[in-house]
């Protein structure tokens, strides 16, 4: 018998939300808490939360250089997005290049962190930050 | 998120559907992630934009580096803006967001319209895009229950949280 779709979590990335066919198993399962107004996954307890909308990529490349994205995946909005060379396993007192790699373009020397001019929502930077020799 | 679950399928650059800077968004986080770049749109109808997209050298140089250690998520932290918030999951109660804005895991049930609306915006808990399939994504947007001409008649953004079976059902395809 078919009783509709219930809110399930689904772990595999995220964990996200999503509907399915009513299964009363765990993933389906929630304890809607109106204290303190939660509303919890009863198999790990975990919260209905809202996501960060700013994000920092980053990899390394074979140069020693970082390859990094500053994402703003918010759904309004324009503002400035920090990248900390501790975040992408930089010494936080060492200088390093930054270039913008969409815009082909050097943007000059920082030290510790980088601050970008606003990035629209949906939208992204992407750069390539070398340490100084 | 953990590498291994990361599915990456064909790129969706010029296929339609996303703004300019979404196809780039879309098309940086598959070459950070060192997933394969295969063009999924119509080449013999490409746009100049989409065309600039798929062969920029330095972005393309990011996917195809010879150490090939993919990119991962390093930091994450709040928009200034508050009603920017449009994705919705299920995480530890005590991240650090929460912590700052408790608001950020605080909702609001009305079982008089159903709806389930965030402390934070004031949005609602919707199926995205009224999708009445299997798996339809649930995010944050905008509630549109008063107006006659929203999509799907708010069903999108109506709940049933049943305390005894700890179920949330949604009225999407109008079978609770």
């Amino acid at each position: 018998m078919s009783i509709g779709f219930s809110l399930n979590m689904f772990k595999s990335e995220g964990p996200m939300l999503y509907v399915n066919s009513c299964n009363q198993k765990v993933d389906q399962s929630w304890i809607w808490n109106s204290d303190d107004s939660t509303i919890r996954n009863q198999h790990n307890s975990q919260c209905l939360t809202l996501q960060d909308e700013i994000e920092v990529w980053a990899g390394p490349l074979n140069d020693t250089s970082k390859a990094v994205l500053l994402f703003n995946r918010g759904n309004g909005g324009s503002e400035p997005i920090t990248v900390k060379w501790t975040d992408i396993g930089l010494p936080a007192d060492k200088s390093a290049t930054v270039r913008d790699i969409w815009a082909l373009k050097d943007l000059g020397s920082f030290t510790g962190s980088y601050t970008s001019p606003n990035i629209e929502h949906h939208s992204v930077m992407m750069l390539k930050i070398t340490p100084s020799k | 998120m953990s590498n291994s679950n990361r599915r990456f399928l064909v790129l969706e650059v010029g296929n339609g559907g996303m703004t300019d800077n979404e196809y780039m968004t879309h098309f940086s986080l598959w070459a950070i992630s060192k997933a394969p770049l295969l063009i999924g749109c119509d080449v013999t109808k490409i746009s100049p934009f989409t065309l600039a997209t798929l062969t920029n050298r330095e972005v393309i140089a990011v996917n195809q580096d010879t150490l090939g250690v993919q990119g991962h998520r390093v930091s994450t932290t709040v928009s200034q803006y508050s009603d920017a918030a449009g994705e919705v999951v299920v995480t530890d109660c005590l991240v650090s967001s929460s912590i700052k804005e408790p608001k950020r895991h605080e909702w609001i049930y009305d079982s008089e319209d159903r709806t389930i609306r965030s402390k934070l915006s004031g949005r609602c808990l919707s199926i995205n895009n009224c999708d009445d399939a299997e798996s339809a994504r649930v995010v944050l947007s905008e509630c549109g229950l008063n107006n006659e001409n929203t999509k799907c008649q708010g069903k999108s953004q109506k709940w049933k949280i049943n305390p005894v079976t700890k179920s949330i059902v949604s009225q999407m395809n109008g079978k609770w």
